[in-house]
């Protein structure tokens, strides 16, 4: 039987890669290492702000003691006081419940909606995809933040409408990326080879076009959640989430304002919370990313 | 005019070494290759893919892939390039050494006039004037053979054929007759008949010139066709050198010797002998088929249509191996998706023992499925690479309820015991096995339903030669084990002699010519069919 | 050609139209009564006890006593005029408002446009063209963090340090190149981060194709492939995005008009979001649909002059 002899013989591993494969640029590995190591401590850390207030929190974040107002940072108040004497760190931590939670819903609005309109759009085809890629095209011809504006008039102001208008001006990427990886992997040869085996139309959609496809639409829900805390806190900053007082990253901002020249340390220290949070949400976009990226 | 006579080698490597950053641990591709060139002279370098002989070639013209690490002496005309400068570097490329790529379809910048990338050479190593090297560039364009060069030289590159784009490569390459020229698989990627075309211009150019060519291929036919020299590397070493005809009549290494075993040519195809064609009941009629497509991007004027298929009659016995030939457009691949009705006919009939395949739908199209099945060209494309071995090979009896999940286990085991792989793979994914064990994958997939006729649409031209032996040898075996009829779409004549009882010769959707192997290979009565036969190389050298 | 030319023009106009319908969906369909908001401000907050025939009143002069569809094409057809009717909190035109600010948006937009793309291409090309990796690794990290800051805090940043700390340009008005600097600075940074990375990963895939490796053999030197090769193939793919980025400036205008105090749409825009003033919110969004719908039509006009495969399917259309 030669059959089992010669099988094992063509199993050498090729030693020619690819000359000059593409791929994304990588920092030198104590660079990623250190970053992916600070990355995880900054989400940990924010999770325990979020779930947890009053375990990190110092101070109360609403009452404010007004003979302590306008304090720079100190021992007492590590982000200093606002000028109505309340503990701006008790205030970001607190605050980080509100902001997390609204860009959570965003990032589920947007994903839900948007992959179940590329989903339907790549693997129907014919007119429902015509019709479906027709609207995002629409949609995306008006600015995300402009139409999140605009959402937010029709919807009213609080947390949780801001949340639902910037996740819903984020539907059409989503609807795009889905799109795109469902026509990538329905024209992939297993498919056809499944399709030919005689899987059901539904089966193969379910065993190897929705598995296949899910990667890169995980990557962007990750990026989409720093790019939604951004989103959520400048509508916040300009006064259509959450009302006064209770604190949200872009309103504790926004009170710092008027104090730019003597306090501040009202904006600054709250700004840089929410820079270190969304490179970190990015940062953990990225690992996700590389398996997916290896994949295909 | 040709160069003085010369003693130097022209190229002269020492002791080459290039490693690659992999995965894990760094990759050895080239360990300790020594190869001279003397002027004029050319010299094949064939391997296998993994063999190292890519990475020989790109380190010589100093285009290994940033991250590559190299040692070991490479002299060019005499001067050591491993220590010169970056500029000397720029120097010596493209006056020096003339690069021939792979693949022309990816090798022209599409933003730039093909003329003006010809020209590109001379501007850089000649101090002429844009307009002196456009016209130069013309005149190369024509002595690479590219037809109406003053008109093609203000083209863009995706105005031209594979072949033509080949040719202003051929034409950039050797723009300052250099000493020597790197062609690295110049021609694998083209038609059969192009590419006898295109090498027949390398050799005359070269020729004329006086320049030395380092001809890198995968195939043994071409080397020996072309070559003064022949070296064989195998796993990053050279394990053999020679003549032609002393490399390929009395290889000393064992593995030149399977390599030389593996390919199939004329002579062994004849030798073979297929047993008569017995007188088969027929199991699948194509009546007539026809398979029209709406030219893309032409809705200003009224419809043009495109006939990928056109008018193709044919009978497949039960038992018999039936193939179809043709180069790249001719309809083949089409005619395999008409029949596993990945795609449906504009017209005509297609029956399998008796029953309408052509128009049938829904679950009677899926139910029929279990009759025909097929294997693919590609295996690293046609299996999920999420799904274990196992999953991928139990999938098609899943899809119909055949058994219970044990039973089914089991059989999966079966398949793959048949199809000559270890239990072991059933664990696996996909992409850990290498290309033929994939393909083998495959096969047990398509057997998993004892399917009647099983469509192979280029199952083996994305192996290596030995690994097509296998799997040829593979298919083979099952039939006579399992009696099952094979519809075998390849563009090899070669393949096509070694496996199948009748042939059929397409060409623009059409069959030109169909008749049993023996007829087709023997007396062939269409021009295009000999010309197709002339084209396979190698013929000289095995066949005497 | 024609055809290809035409069709664009057509594609272009239906998308204005369909967003014009999005747009009065979203906030006219939606439970929000222009009325009750229109006397709520009027009367301080208390809606209650306000005489019904007063409503009644408001809502025949303002239409919104007819059908939905009969609204619809009621303000279609006066859009189709330039008239996007008057705004409800103050009775101004809001098509009159819209042309009163836009200049100042134009002037800060076109600003900020041209940094967002000297910064996107410089940063872009200066991650990948040096040979020194350690300067290539700082440029590629700016970037990411570009897109990282809220542009908010990156504005009130540049107040507290360019303007107080320094004293260097001013931080609030609206006279003078001087006062644009600052706000235009605020816009371009993430839309400027964002072409750059995506440059700089289109150039990193262009340098990776064959014909960059034949230009190599050829003798090139690292300047020609680049300039002669690489950046030309590179910009292709990121010129589709220039559509986006217009679109990222006008929402980036609020935010930043509103920081430095400028007048202008942002502003604008942000008082009727304040307001619920939904004529001047529906006016604001159509300027946007429009200037992007139009610059997308530019790129692809432009598109097959810079690209011969792009010019032949145009041709052959």
């Amino acid at each position: 039987m030669s059959k089992l002899t010669t099988a094992a013989q063509d199993a050498t591993p090729s030693a020619d890669p690819a000359p000059g494969a593409p791929r994304p640029y990588r920092f030198p590995k104590p660079v990623r290492r250190a970053s992916t190591a600070l990355a995880t401590v900054v989400l940990v850390m924010i999770l325990g702000w979020a779930f947890l207030p009053e375990m990190f929190a110092t101070h109360d974040p609403v009452a404010g003691v007004p003979t302590e107002k306008l304090q720079p940072p100190g021992e007492e108040h590590w982000f200093g006081t606002d000028n109505l004497g309340r503990d701006i760190y008790s205030r970001v931590v607190h605050g980080s419940a509100l902001s997390l939670q609204a860009a959570l819903i965003a990032v589920l609005v947007a994903s839900t909606a948007g992959s179940l309109i590329g989903l339907l759009a790549g693997y129907l085809r014919g007119w429902v995809d015509d019709v479906l890629m027709r609207m995002v095209d629409v949609a995306i011809a008006v600015p995300g933040m402009v139409l999140s504006l605009a959402i937010v008039t029709a919807l009213g102001f609080g947390t949780v409408n801001v949340a639902v208008a910037v996740g819903l001006a984020g539907v059409t990427t989503f609807a795009r990326v889905m799109r795109a990886e469902v026509l990538r992997v329905t024209t992939a040869q297993y498919v056809e080879a499944a399709v030919v085996c005689g899987v059901r139309r539904w089966a193969v959609l379910a065993r190897h076009v929705l598995p296949n496809a899910l990667g890169p639409v995980v990557v962007l829900a990750a990026l989409e959640f720093g790019t939604a805390i951004l989103s959520v806190s400048a509508l916040s900053f300009l006064g259509f989430g959450a009302a006064p007082p209770t604190p949200e990253w872009g309103n504790i901002i926004s009170e710092g304002r008027n104090y730019l020249a003597t306090a501040g340390w009202m904006t600054t220290l709250p700004g840089a919370i929410v820079v270190v949070v969304v490179l970190a949400a990015n940062r953990f976009a990225r690992i996700l990313e590389r398996p997916v990226r290896s994949e295909q | 005019m040709t160069r003085p006579p010369n003693r130097e080698p022209v190229l002269r490597v020492r002791d080459l070494t290039v490693t690659y950053h992999g995965i894990d641990s760094p990759i050895t591709a080239v360990r300790g290759v020594d190869l001279d060139i003397m002027p004029g002279e050319v010299v094949a370098l064939v391997g296998e893919s993994g063999s190292g002989k890519s990475s020989t070639a790109h380190a010589v013209v100093g285009l290994l892939p940033p991250g590559s690490r190299m040692t070991g002496s490479i002299r060019v005309d005499g001067v050591e390039m491993s220590t010169l400068s970056q500029a000397r570097l720029c120097d010596i490329r493209g006056r020096v050494i003339g690069f021939v790529p792979q693949d022309p379809s990816l090798s022209l910048d599409p933003t730039k006039r093909v003329g003006d990338q010809v020209a590109e050479v001379l501007r850089i190593h000649d101090a002429t004037s844009q307009r002196a090297a456009r016209s130069r560039a013309v005149d190369l364009l024509e002595a690479a053979g590219l037809p109406d060069p003053a008109v093609r030289a203000k083209q863009y590159p995706h105005e031209l054929s594979g072949g033509m784009r080949q040719r202003v490569l051929i034409a950039a390459a050797l723009a300052c007759r250099p000493a020597l020229v790197i062609a690295d698989e110049p021609t694998s990627a083209l038609d059969v008949t192009v590419q006898a075309q295109i090498l027949d211009s390398l050799d005359q150019l070269t020729r004329d010139m006086g320049t030395a060519v380092l001809l890198v291929t995968h195939d043994l036919g071409v080397a020996a066709d072309r070559a003064r020299r022949v070296v064989v590397m195998s796993t990053g070493r050279i394990v053999e050198h020679g003549t032609p005809q002393t490399v390929l009549r009395s290889p000393a290494h064992s593995y030149t010797q399977r390599l030389i075993a593996s390919i199939p040519t004329l002579g062994t195809a004849m030798a073979r002998g297929r047993p008569e064609p017995r007188e088969a009941t027929p199991l699948l009629v194509a009546h007539r088929l026809v398979k029209e497509y709406r030219h893309p991007g032409r809705s200003g004027r009224r419809r043009s249509r495109f006939r990928a298929v056109d008018d193709v009659s044919f009978t497949i016995g039960k038992g018999e191996t039936f193939a179809i030939v043709g180069e790249s457009g001719s309809g083949k691949s089409t005619t395999a998706r008409l029949i596993t009705r990945l795609t449906s006919a504009t017209a005509g009939d297609l029956t399998l023992g008796g029953i309408d395949l052509a128009r049938t739908k829904g679950e009677a199209l899926r139910q029929m499925r279990k009759r025909i099945q097929l294997v693919h060209q590609n295996p690293d494309a046609s299996l999920d690479p999420r799904m274990t071995v196992e999953a991928i090979v139990e999938e098609p009896m899943w899809a119909f309820g055949v058994g219970t999940a044990p039973l089914r286990r089991a059989r999966a085991a079966d398949l793959v015991d048949q199809v000559a792989l270890p239990r072991s793979v059933l664990q696996r994914r996909a992409r850990e096995l290498s290309g033929g064990q994939r393909q083998r994958v495959a096969i047990a997939r398509a057997l998993a339903l004892q399917p009647e006729l099983l469509v192979c649409d280029e199952p083996v031209s994305a192996l290596d030669v030995t690994v097509q032996a296998q799997i040829l040898d593979l298919l083979t075996g099952l039939q006579a084990e399992l009696g099952l009829s094979y519809l075998f779409i390849s563009h090899d004549l070669a393949v096509v002699g070694q496996i199948s009882d009748r042939v059929a010769v397409m060409r623009n959707g059409r069959i030109l010519e169909l008749g049993t192997t023996e007829e087709i290979f023997s007396a062939p009565q269409s021009a295009y069919t000999r010309q197709l036969l002339d084209a396979i190389p190698g013929r000289g050298v095995f066949s005497a | 050609m024609i055809w290809y030319l035409l069709q664009r023009v057509l594609q272009a106009v239906f998308v204005v139209w369909a967003a014009y319908t999005l747009t009065f969906t979203v906030l006219f369909m939606l439970p929000s009564d222009p009325v009750a908001i229109m006397l709520g401000t009027a009367s301080g907050g208390e809606t209650t006890g306000i005489d019904p025939a007063q409503i009644a009143a408001l809502r025949a002069e303002y239409g919104f006593d007819q059908p939905v569809i009969v609204q619809y094409l009621t303000m279609l057809g006066d859009a189709l005029r330039g008239d996007f009717g008057q705004s409800i909190l103050t009775g101004a035109r809001v098509a009159e408002r819209i042309a009163t600010e836009l200049p100042h948006t134009l002037a800060l937009g076109g600003l900020a446009l041209v940094l967002a793309v000297t910064l996107g291409f410089t940063v872009g090309m200066l991650s990948i063209y040096p040979r020194k990796r350690v300067v290539r690794s700082a440029l590629t990290a700016l970037p990411p963090l570009g897109i990282a800051v809220p542009s908010f805090w990156l504005g009130i940043l540049l107040i507290q340090q360019v303007s107080f700390g320094w004293g260097l340009l001013p931080a609030t008005g609206n006279e003078g190149f001087a006062s644009l600097v600052l706000p235009a600075l605020t816009m371009a940074v993430p839309t400027g981060a964002i072409l750059a990375q995506v440059f700089a990963a289109s150039l990193r895939v262009t340098l990776a194709e064959p014909y960059i490796d034949v230009v190599r053999a050829k003798g090139a030197s690292r300047a020609r492939i680049f300039y002669g090769h690489a950046i030309r193939n590179a910009t292709l793919p990121t010129m589709t995005l220039v559509g986006l980025l217009v679109g990222n400036l006008v929402g980036g205008a609020a935010i930043a008009e509103t920081i430095f105090g400028r007048s202008g749409i942002g502003r604008l825009t942000v008082q009727a979001v304040s307001n619920q003033d939904i004529p001047m919110v529906q006016g604001v969004v159509m300027l946007a649909a429009v200037t992007t719908v139009t610059v997308t039509l530019l790129v692809d006009l432009i598109y097959p002059l810079i690209d011969p495969r792009v010019r032949t399917r145009a041709a052959a259309q």
